[in-house]
């Protein structure tokens, strides 16, 4: 209704009843019409705070309820353009500040609020009040990615803060012991709504976080509206996490409810469950990670065991190892030829000496003769010095050759493989050489020839 | 500043898989790698024991500051 806001004296279109005299009594509708006018004159624009109560909504989606204090009553209704709009659930209980004019339905004599606007009373004040401290502390750097500490691959004890008797606690704890049975746990109790809940849960954080074995918390609870949560959205909730020195994992209800505990912890679990989840690996994939990790082990020693003992056989049956003498003779071969060569050079000097005597002989000047042998006895003393020479020339190359494959001979004798850290070891009984382990049963005796000596043993093993 | 936390499990952990690497990437001179097997074996060993030695243990702090086993619940009460 446009009309202005009503004066005492004159209202649009009313007019004070004028009793008795001539004018009759009013009909019902005059009546309803007139205080109809009445209310929207003055009520044509209102705010109301109350409860909704009585929900009901018609076919056509125009919601019928009840807005009510402790002692009165009205009855309320929010047609369904708006009700489309609502950016909450509309339920009995819920507090809400209704905009709209009073009015009466004279068809049905009804009294009742038309609602323009619907709004959460109690949860506006909260939703700012969150908006603020979430300001505040972001420019304090408080929710720094920086500042969050990764948590322990296997904590020796894991902390958990929150209502011994809720949701929350069932659901880490069920989570956490099936992945790893064995876990060690440690709760600390703390209200996790209505007054105090803030501090108890705050003395909590802090009491787990200064003992030495819990290393990693857990802080949390289960859904709830905004008001239930508030309690992690407080300084001392808040303070206690950002302060701790173990790393705190944050479960506070669902994933849609975000609170300042978990912007300030260090990782942030959607869910209770999850939490149970991201604190602890699986005891099994630990046991059986060790347990590969030995196989590998084992298996990579064997190889390189195995490919060591293949060297050491080839070795054994190397031609070199097997016939030293041959070495030794093919030395001694060369030694001989180079003795024929020898006398052979030898015999052929002689020879062209005695050439030479021979024309000397022919000769007939006597002095030339004499002369002659002289020179020539010269040059038979310096050939038999040349051939003296080399002969001790070869003689000492045949040694040093010799004393050349020597040392090479020696180093693949067997006895020198020993000294470089291989073994062989054969078995007591039949003294042949072992070349697998499965040979042996445990208490069968071995001996082992090293380097310098031997070992008796008995296998324990294999 | 972060507490101090005892990862000797993990980096035992971490030592043990490089040894078994450094093994399988194959070039140690057999000596060195026997050695190696035994630091293996030996940290093998301890990683076990660690293993054998956890226990369950699920316990509350008490108002008096003591502790208490903790049974647990169904998980039906509403958070209070």
């Amino acid at each position: 209704m446009d009309s202005p806001p009503p004066r005492r004296r004159s209202l649009f279109g009313y007019e004070p009843p004028r009793s008795g005299a001539g004018n009759g009594p009013l009909s019902v509708t005059e009546l309803a019409q007139r205080a109809r006018r009445l209310l929207e004159g003055e009520f044509g624009r209102v705010s109301v705070k109350g409860e909704i109560t009585d929900v009901s909504r018609s076919q056509r989606g125009h919601v019928y309820f009840t807005l009510k204090d402790a002692n009165s009553q009205i009855p309320a209704v929010l047609w369904e353009g708006s009700a489309k709009s609502l950016d909450f659930r509309l339920q009995n209980g819920v507090e809400v500040v209704a905009r709209g004019h009073l009015t009466l339905y004279a068809p049905r004599g009804r009294f009742q609020f038309i609602c323009q606007k619907l709004t959460l009373a109690g949860e506006g004040l909260l939703e700012a009040k969150f908006r603020a401290l979430t300001a505040e502390y972001e420019a304090r750097g408080w929710f720094d990615e920086s500042l969050k500490k990764p948590l322990p691959f296997l904590p020796r004890v894991i902390g958990i803060v929150t209502s011994p008797s809720g949701a929350a606690i069932h659901d880490i704890l069920e989570t956490l012991l099936r992945r790893h049975p064995r876990a060690s746990v440690l709760l600390a109790p703390a209200k996790v709504q209505g007054d105090g809940a803030a501090e108890d849960i705050a003395r909590a954080i802090r009491l787990l976080d200064g003992r030495d074995d819990v290393d990693v918390l857990i802080v949390g609870r289960g859904g709830g509206s905004l008001e239930d949560l508030w309690a992690f959205n407080e300084a001392p909730v808040v303070e206690a996490i950002r302060q701790a020195r173990t790393p705190v994992i944050s479960a506070v209800g669902h994933e849609v409810d975000v609170t300042l505990a978990d912007r300030v912890a260090d990782v942030r679990a959607l869910t209770p469950t999850r939490a149970g989840e991201v604190v602890v690996p699986e005891l099994d994939a630990l046991v059986e990670g060790v347990r590969i990790l030995r196989d590998r082990l084992d298996r990579e020693v064997t190889g390189l065991l195995r490919n060591a003992a293949l060297t050491v056989d080839a070795l054994g049956r190397s031609w070199a190892l097997r016939e030293p003498r041959r070495m030794v003779e093919r030395a001694a071969g060369r030694l001989k030829d180079l003795r024929a060569a020898l006398a052979r050079s030898l015999e052929g000097a002689h020879r062209r000496l005695q050439d030479r005597l021979h024309r000397l002989d022919r000769l007939s000047s006597g002095r030339l003769l004499v002369a002659r042998l002289a020179r020539a006895r010269q040059d038979v003393m310096g050939l038999r010095k040349a051939m003296d020479a080399a002969m001790q020339r070869s003689l000492r190359g045949a040694r040093a050759e010799l004393d050349r494959t020597g040392p090479l001979l020696e180093s693949l004798s067997p006895l020198a493989v020993l000294s470089r850290g291989y073994s062989i070891t054969r078995t007591k009984s039949d003294g042949r050489i072992l070349r697998t382990a499965n040979d042996m049963a445990p208490g069968d005796e071995i001996v082992t020839l090293l380097a310098d000596g031997e070992i008796v043993s008995r296998v324990e093993e294999s | 500043m972060a507490k101090k936390v005892d990862l000797s499990f993990e980096e035992k952990l971490k030592k043990l898989e490089d040894i078994v690497e450094s093994l399988e990437n194959g070039e140690l001179a057999l000596e060195k790698a026997v050695d190696r097997y035994q630091k293996g074996v030996r940290l093998h060993a301890e990683l076990q024991a660690d293993l054998d030695r956890m226990e369950k243990r699920v316990r509350m702090l008490t108002e008096e500051g003591g502790e208490v086993a903790f049974e647990g619940t169904t998980g039906e009460d509403d958070d209070q």
